[in-house]
């Protein structure tokens, strides 16, 4: 029986590799059984979501006055 | 077309928007300023190769996601010393007891789709982004936003195994995830 230790590291794999298929099959018949890693796993999809999402998001970054400055300087030379 | 060519309406027009590409993926503010100065550079030296059948923006995009990676490359190069695969299991941190087991099981978020909307959501978002060690971020910015595979990530960060490379990500996985409950999820329970 794998440990939701193990499991946690698991649910990140299958995000990066295909699981070979006998711990695939261990890890959906852990998160089955275990909410906890059921929890888990979704939110690690919901952060992969949201780093996807990130260039779309409402966070507001903008160059400085002085960055611009700076650029616009250096673009600017013949 | 190079005649009439106004180097400062590039900025005007694009400047933010390749700012915040850059910053999302290096995390480093003074950096993806100099990053966008070298892609506006590389772009009107070039001028004359852009084909039009992007649009601008996707074009000075491109040229700035080739020199993000150069510059994580450089970035990984330099602190190769302090970037050693760690096997000890203290990363972990405390969310497992001895045995294994959820110290404190994942909460529950309630109605995450909601948060999209709310640019204090993405503020904490980056912050915990930004709390992460910088080499760890670097990695999984490029494996999340740039889709990057695993033998190529090592390659770039000189990681020995692929396996190195899924604890790595992993861990850095946990400490966002534990971050975001805390300070967002969880606040005010």
């Amino acid at each position: 029986m794998l440990k939701c230790r193990q499991i946690a590291e698991i649910a990140s794999r299958s995000l990066d590799s295909e699981l070979p298929w006998l711990l695939r099959l261990r890890f959906k018949l852990h998160l089955a059984m275990c909410r906890a890693c059921r929890t888990y796993f979704r939110q690690l999809n919901f952060i992969r979501f949201l780093l996807r999402r990130m260039d779309d998001s409402s966070f507001d970054a903008k160059l400085s006055p002085e960055a611009r400055q700076r650029i616009s300087h250096e673009i600017n030379k013949p | 077309m190079s005649d009439t060519f106004e180097p400062d309406l590039w900025l005007e027009k694009y400047g933010d928007a390749l700012f915040r590409y850059a910053l999302f993926r290096i995390g480093d503010e003074t950096a993806a300023e100099d990053l966008v100065q070298e892609t506006l550079l590389a772009g009107i030296k070039s001028l004359d190769s852009f084909s039009h059948q992007s649009t601008e923006q996707t074009w000075l995009t491109g040229i700035l996601k080739h020199k993000i990676i150069d510059h994580l490359r450089k970035r990984a190069r330099e602190q190769t010393a302090s970037f050693d695969y760690d096997p000890d299991r203290e990363a972990d941190g405390h969310s497992f007891d001895g045995s294994g087991r959820w110290n404190n099981p994942p909460s529950e978020w309630k109605s995450p789709q909601q948060d999209l909307q709310n640019e204090q959501f993405w503020r904490i978002f980056r912050d915990c982004l930004a709390r992460l060690p910088e080499q760890t971020a670097n990695l999984f910015i490029l494996r999340e936003m740039e889709g990057m595979e695993g033998e190529d990530l090592c390659k770039l960060f000189g990681i020995g195994t692929t396996n190195n490379l899924w604890v790595m990500l992993s861990r850095t996985r946990m400490k966002l995830r534990l971050c975001l409950e805390t300070h967002w999820f969880d606040k005010g329970k």
